[in-house]
């Protein structure tokens, strides 16, 4: 009897959207093929563990292949299931990689059919169990599924929370629920003490804390009670805590916060080390000396490289410590010279060797995508759109070797020591290859690797690289953004056009709408210096967040044109240019172009205000008002 | 003098208008609220909200409505009290 399946997992939603779908035009091959994997996958025998996992893998192996081909085909229909999913999941935001996310959904297959193994062993293990039983084994998956999305589902309670709350849209708690946010938003600051960072999350919990006991108190005494108290019970029941008080949810909310705020700061100071890694490690070279060896005969430096490298020899410079950029020459060197491009197997290699070369080509793998991305991040510092080029000659240096060591080469020497290692493993007898997934599986599971391919290909580099680069311009955007609304441009950092060039054109909508969210609950009042006028500094941070806004919207469209017509757009007029970037804002963003808006804003409307301001003080000279006021101030 | 600052009022933005507005109605409430306090005049404080989104008209106009009414309730109740003064 086939059992039907019910899961909790994003697989499992996955497998009632496709049933859903089946007849779409595009896709109903692939669909009905991913269907009958999942049916056949169904029917494995759970019994004998060695065959089980084999055969598990295997059929991995071909759901991952069907769902990157219906990425492919059609890869708006994985992310509206995406967007579906995470949205029913109390998450709004979802992943915007269709790659990514049929590699979430084969992995979360692989996940179902392993508890279900673990359910089945456990159940065949029972001496007297009735047959009807081993039906609603399969079903049973969902339990321990839901165990686990709801495990997730803790580490995101507030968020939760927050979300639940803000989609019912209530007036009265709209403020507290700004402030919440707001709190959420809240970054960690360069350079910020591990004292003074904690001082400042408790001043922040604080704070929280008063709004979440607001929202409580105004919750329970509302009109809307009933709609509130159905919030609450939703989250009572997605967190199974209907045993507990209602304040202990209140308590749980707070110290799920807590924890957020506190994962949020430590992998923030994590990325802001890295976050200059680059940029600022070329500028803060100065030894000219080490520039004129670098920029010397490199071309021939190259040639005698490769020709010892072609005639069998190890290339491996030690690192120097004088200088970062003869540093950075020499890990260049090496990475182009790895030995793990070399991919040195043959029929008679051991299992042992085949394992340590698939782990060394995912190590590779992992590194090229590092290389990838620097080189993203260099060439947006070194952009010519920055109005201040930090060190010239040194960014000419890096450039030469960039060009020299490129890590597309890399990509490409990668390309071939994977097609050498799959001819070979392709003529491999059926239990050595079994033996070794299942090996290079237990390696991969110890050191938390992704399972999904025996070996990274170039598309999932590709892909991990854009899902840098969007997480790149998600965590640094508001801050650049910021500076250039506030005309502070000299200091700008990246070039944030370049580090979005590998961004499909579908994906910058969602960036944005996503940027447009972190700008607005970013905090711009201690941005504003002017006095200690509290409406005022108020006033003027709602303009910068608004310039600062129309600066991103200007961004992504702008970036959108050149995708669109790959810079080639000389021939166009300006007026035809403008009305382009006007179509892009009114039929992909959605939105009213606001950088001119602002424009206007900085030459008459300041204009405007300081003569009004001069006016103003001379009639409040002789004003019957003002003298009444002193009066009454004066006599107090 | 009055058309003076009048003709530069008129040449400020909505929002900028909208705001200087708002800053005269609060001087004048404080104001009165802290004559009436001087003289021990009791009066109906009425709830004033911030005003969060200048583009909002309605919540503007709101506004400027509250704000009237507590500056009558003021001026009501300091008037009331100087003719029970003068009596």
């Amino acid at each position: 009897m086939k059992t039907r399946c019910i899961h909790t997992s994003e697989f499992g939603y996955f497998y009632e959207y496709c049933q859903e779908h089946r007849d779409h035009k595009k896709l109903s091959k692939e669909i009905s093929k991913f269907i009958e994997l999942v049916d056949i996958t169904n029917d494995l025998d759970a019994r004998n563990n060695n065959t089980y996992s084999k055969k598990l893998l295997r059929k991995e192996a071909r759901v991952e292949k069907t769902l990157l081909k219906i990425a492919n085909i059609d890869k708006d229909f994985l992310l509206r299931f995406e967007k579906r999913y995470c949205l029913e999941d109390g998450d709004t935001q979802y992943e915007t990689d269709p790659n990514i996310v049929s590699r979430n959904i084969s992995q979360s297959f692989y996940d179902a059919y392993c508890v279900k193994k673990i359910k089945k062993e456990n159940i065949v293990s029972q001496s007297n169990h009735h047959p009807a039983q081993e039906n609603e084994i399969v079903l049973n998956i969902s339990e321990s599924e839901k165990n686990n999305v709801n495990k997730k589902k803790k580490t995101k309670e507030f968020t939760y929370f927050v979300n639940e709350l803000k989609k019912c849209n209530y007036p009265n708690i709209d403020r507290q629920l700004n402030e919440l946010h707001k709190v959420l938003e809240t970054d960690n600051k360069k350079n910020e003490s591990k004292t003074k960072y904690e001082k400042r999350v408790n001043k922040i919990l604080k704070k929280a804390n008063r709004n979440i006991d607001m929202i409580f108190k105004k919750g329970q005494n509302y009109p809307f009670r009933k709609d509130f108290i159905k919030i609450l019970s939703n989250l009572i029941y997605t967190y199974d805590i209907s045993e507990r008080k209602m304040s202990d949810l209140d308590k749980r909310l707070k110290l799920s916060l807590h924890d957020e705020l506190l994962e949020r700061y430590s992998s923030d100071s994590k990325s802001k080390n890295k976050k200059h890694n680059y940029g600022y490690e070329i500028s803060s070279d100065t030894s000219t000396n080490m520039l004129i060896k670098v920029n010397g005969d490199l071309i021939k430096e190259k040639a005698d490289l490769l020709e010892k490298y072609n005639n069998g020899e190890k290339i491996k410079f030690d690192r120097p410590f004088a200088s970062s950029i003869q540093t950075k020459k020499v890990d260049m060197i090496n990475s182009y010279f790895d030995p793990r491009f070399e991919c040195a197997l043959n029929h008679d290699s051991s299992d042992k060797e085949y394992v340590k070369t698939v782990m060394d080509l995912c190590e590779l793998a992992d590194d090229i995508t590092d290389d990838l991305f620097k080189k993203v991040l260099f060439d947006a510092h070194d952009s010519s759109n920055l109005s201040m080029i930090q060190s010239y000659e040194k960014n000419e240096a890096l450039r030469t070797l960039y060009s020299l060591y490129s890590p597309n080469d890399k990509m490409n020497k990668y390309k071939e020591a994977t097609d050498k290692f799959e001819r070979i493993f392709k003529t491999l007898a059926n239990d050595k290859r079994d033996n070794i997934y299942k090996l290079v599986y237990e390696e991969k599971q110890k050191k938390h690797l992704p399972i999904i391919e025996l070996i990274p290909s170039c598309d999932t580099i590709t892909s991990n690289l854009i899902t840098r680069e969007t997480k790149f311009i998600d965590s640094h955007a508001v801050e650049e953004f910021k500076h250039k609304a506030l005309n502070y441009g000299k200091y700008l950092n990246y070039d944030l056009e370049i580090v979005a060039r590998d961004i499909d054109i579908e994906d910058l909508p969602i960036i944005y709408r996503k940027l447009k969210r972190n700008i607005m609950y970013t905090n711009f009042v201690e941005e504003i210096k002017t006095g200690d006028d509290r409406e005022k500094k108020y006033r003027e941070a709602r303009i910068v967040q608004n310039k600062t806004l129309a600066v991103a919207q200007e961004m992504i469209a702008k970036t959108i044109l050149n995708k669109t017509y790959n810079r080639e757009y000389d021939d166009i007029s300006y007026d035809d240019y403008q009305n382009i970037l006007n179509d892009i804002y009114s039929n992909v963003l959605h939105e009213e172009r606001l950088l001119k808006s602002y424009d206007d804003f900085d030459d008459e409307t300041i204009l405007a205000e300081k003569a009004y301001q001069e006016k103003k003080k001379i009639w409040d000279e002789n004003s019957a008002f003002v003298k009444a006021l002193y009066l009454i101030i004066s006599n107090r | 003098m009055f058309e003076e600052l009048l003709e530069e009022y008129k040449k400020l933005s909505i929002d900028s208008k909208k705001e200087k507005n708002i800053e005269e109605f609060k001087l004048v409430i404080a104001m009165l609220e802290l004559l009436c306090d001087r003289k021990n005049i009791k009066y109906n404080k009425v709830a004033i909200d911030d005003l969060v989104d200048l583009k909002n008209d309605n919540e503007y106009l709101s506004l400027i409505y509250t704000y009237i009414t507590a500056l009558k309730e003021e001026i009501g109740s300091y008037i009331l009290d100087s003719e029970k003064r003068d009596d």
